[in-house]
């Protein structure tokens, strides 16, 4: 473990760009994931003025930097011309939102095609990801054929980037879809993470672990023993659990822990290292949850290190 | 042992009357409450053209025909039948959904009054209920003028035809089916009409007392509509916080019982489908097949939550689609959950001699 630390002591920085045009709900997005809004608050958020910078520690170690650039017309066209090179370099990251729902489709693309062109000159290594965003506007049965269409058009633009594409909505899990996987991306420690929860699921006799980011509720990593019909879970848990905190906080409070059990299982969450959460899973009917509670104790030293947190941040 | 089967009270289904200008919010009210319609989905719902009765078979508390009326009902030259009088002869509520943001607030308030007084004259006995709704727009001290507004209006015009008594028979309560309010405007409704609030309301004061805990609340499961709590005050939110953590509940339990939860989805998207159709007649349907049954149907199922203010919220599915949830501090629960379990146990004992006694008086 020890050099592992030592790397990552100096706090990785990453640059995340957050662009769009006017109104396609980047602020929104944002003020959810990171600043606990819930979605019906985002109504009162007025257009964003040049470039919003937030500074996002995440996991204690990573150090977002997201830059979310207002998408008026005037603004984009400063970005792509006297602020280009201020913006577009060293970008680890660029996050594209459109309104799906938009129907202005000619000049959507119009800028996204130039910001491309100006990134890859800049960032050529750059990791793209495109959300479209606002599906709940879409009628159910319509929602997979036009974000195919959407998807193939984008795709066609975005060489020689490859390109990750989301639907999303602020009213459901796909939001946090999204951003678990796109945030996960940077995280450095992952596949370490991924083997020691393995083998924690596997000595606690858990049929699923999962570890959430405390903060955002973002999934980080999970185990599973069993495999499950439900491919997007974890999002829901992480949207269920983080209303409710949010409901907690209305109520002078906040949630601590939980423990859920009927005849099929038991579930616990729980705090678990400085900024994370966990979440176990038994179906055992035998299990008990005092046994569970001590083997995440035990666990959390581990589980500390691994993630870099086990002494006080140095300060330069 | 507890029933899989949803018995019925002995007075039979309650009637409610829903009513309301066009695009008021009537269709959005029910099928936020009773079919687990998300508030944003609501901007889908088509405009409801002719009289659909839709019946709530939930706990034995929660047993509704709800009557969603279309407004040409409301006009006085009206000639459809059946009537606004014929349905609310048979209605032990109505309510009225008034829309706050509309353009045409002196003729909402004119037929506000009207379908008071119509309602009156056809069914003296009727519980008046105003839903001031879609106040997730105004601001608090909005939102209190407007009721005060409204019903300084209505109250006038009562007295003004001589019909002072009515005036206590109106209730008024600000919604929106974007927050909590809703809920809790419906919960009240619900605690006036079935006759046995005041004896379960005795009954949760005991456990209460006998277990030192803060507060309880008896929810009917499925829709959160609380059926009674206890008498000592409610602090804040925390009504909200209770409902909010059966929800929690349910949906956790919908993902990892049989670890299975497709089955779970395809039945929402199947019971959208039918709210759809069910809109173009006379038609009723039964929200009891919902997958959550299973979960409260449970009776081994529980959950405890704490808070970082070292506070407890426990909940325990007592059958009959019925939850007790109780909030407690944590070091008087943790020292006392033998107690408490022991009187869980009671309470539950209780509330199935209520209800197989109310059963039996209807056959
Ligand atoms: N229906 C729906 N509305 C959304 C969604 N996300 C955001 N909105 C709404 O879209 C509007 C605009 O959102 P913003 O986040 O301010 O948009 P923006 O991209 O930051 O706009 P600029 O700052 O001008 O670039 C807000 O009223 C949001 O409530 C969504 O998923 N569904
Ligand atoms: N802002 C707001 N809109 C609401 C509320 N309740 C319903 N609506 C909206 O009002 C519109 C009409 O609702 P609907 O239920 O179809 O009205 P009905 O014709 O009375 O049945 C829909 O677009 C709903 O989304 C509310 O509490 N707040
Ligand atoms: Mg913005």
């Amino acid at each position: 473990m020890e050099p592992d630390r030592i790397l990552s002591k100096p706090r990785s920085r990453r640059k995340v760009l957050l662009m769009g045009r006017s109104g396609a709900g980047k602020t929104s997005m944002r003020s959810i994931i990171f600043a606990n809004y819930i979605p019906r608050e985002t109504r009162r958020l007025g257009a964003t003025i040049d470039i919003e910078h937030s500074q996002i520690r995440f996991l204690g170690d990573l150090m977002l930097s997201l830059w979310d650039c207002g998408g008026q017309d005037v603004f984009l066209d400063s970005y792509l011309d006297a602020q280009r090179d201020n913006i577009f370099s060293e970008v680890q990251v660029l996050i594209y939102v459109f309104d799906i729902m938009s129907t202005d489709v000619e000049r959507d693309g119009y800028y996204f095609n130039r910001v491309i062109r100006c990134l890859c000159d800049a960032s050529a290594d750059a990791k793209v990801y495109c959300l479209f965003h606002k599906v709940d506007l879409v009628p159910e049965h319509q929602r997979q054929t036009v974000f195919e269409e959407r998807q193939r058009r984008v795709k066609e633009t975005v060489k020689p980037f490859s390109v990750k594409c989301f639907a999303t909505s602020i009213w459901d899990e796909t939001l946090y879809k999204a951003w678990s996987f796109m945030i996960c991306g940077l995280i450095p420690q992952l596949s370490k993470l991924d083997g020691a929860l393995s083998r924690f699921c596997e000595i606690s006799e858990g049929d699923e672990v999962v570890l959430f980011e405390r903060a955002t509720f973002l999934v980080i990593s999970h185990a599973t023993l069993h495999s499950h019909s439900d491919v997007h879970r974890f999002e829901k848990i992480s949207n269920i659990v983080k209303r409710f905190k949010l409901s907690c906080n209305k109520n002078q409070s906040h949630f601590h822990s939980l423990e859920l059990r009927n005849s099929q299982f038991l579930a616990i969450i729980e705090n678990f290292t400085s900024y994370t959460c966990v979440l176990y899973v038994s179906y055992r009917s035998d299990i008990q949850s005092t046994a569970v509670k001590l083997n995440i104790q035990c666990a959390k030293s581990l589980f500390e290190k691994i993630l870099g947190n086990d002494m006080e941040p140095s300060r330069v | 042992s507890q029933s899989n089967r949803t018995p019925r009270l002995s007075t039979g289904k309650c009637n409610i009357a829903l009513t309301g200008l066009a695009r008021s919010g009537k269709t959005s009210i029910h099928s936020v409450i009773f079919h687990k319609i998300s508030p944003h989905e609501t901007l889908f719902l088509e405009s409801t053209g002719r009289i659909v009765k839709h019946v709530v078979s939930h706990s034995p508390f929660c047993q509704l025909e709800l009557w969603d009326l279309p407004p040409e009902l409301l006009q006085s030259d009206s000639e459809s039948s059946p009537s606004l009088e014929d349905i609310v002869s048979i209605c032990s509520a109505l309510l009225f959904v008034l829309d706050t943001t509309t353009e045409t607030p002196d003729e909402t308030l004119q037929l506000l009054h009207q379908t008071i007084v119509r309602c009156y004259n056809a069914n003296p006995n009727i519980h008046m209920e105003v839903f001031i709704h879609k106040t997730d727009v105004l601001s608090d001290e909005q939102k209190l003028s407007f009721q005060r507004e409204i019903q300084e209006h209505v109250d006038g015009e009562l007295r003004d035809i001589g019909l002072d008594r009515v005036v206590s028979q109106v209730s008024y309560r600000l919604t929106s089916i974007f927050d909590h309010s809703i809920y809790e405007a419906f919960s009240q409704v619900l605690q006036k009409l079935h006759p046995q609030t005041s004896l379960l309301e005795r009954l949760l004061d005991t456990f209460v007392g006998y277990s030192g805990i803060e507060n309880a609340f008896l929810f009917d499961a499925v829709s959160k509509l609380v059926v009674a709590t206890d008498s000592s005050p409610v602090h804040g939110n925390d009504f909200e916080l209770c409902s909010d953590m059966i929800e929690v509940a349910i949906d956790i339990s919908g993902i990892y019982s049989f670890g299975n939860s497709r089955n779970h989805t395809e039945d929402s998207v199947e019971s959208n489908r039918i709210v759809e159709e069910s809109s173009s007649s006379l038609d009723h349907w039964n929200i009891s097949s919902l997958s959550c049954g299973y979960f409260f149907q449970d009776s081994s199922c529980w959950c405890t939550i704490r808070l970082g203010n070292g506070m407890v919220l426990h909940m325990k599915c007592v059958g009959y689609y019925l939850c007790l949830v109780l909030m407690a501090r944590g070091e008087i629960l943790d020292s006392n959950w033998g107690l408490v379990g022991y009187n869980v146990r009671v309470f539950s004992e209780c509330l199935a001699k209520i209800i197989t006694k109310s059963m039996r008086c209807r056959d």
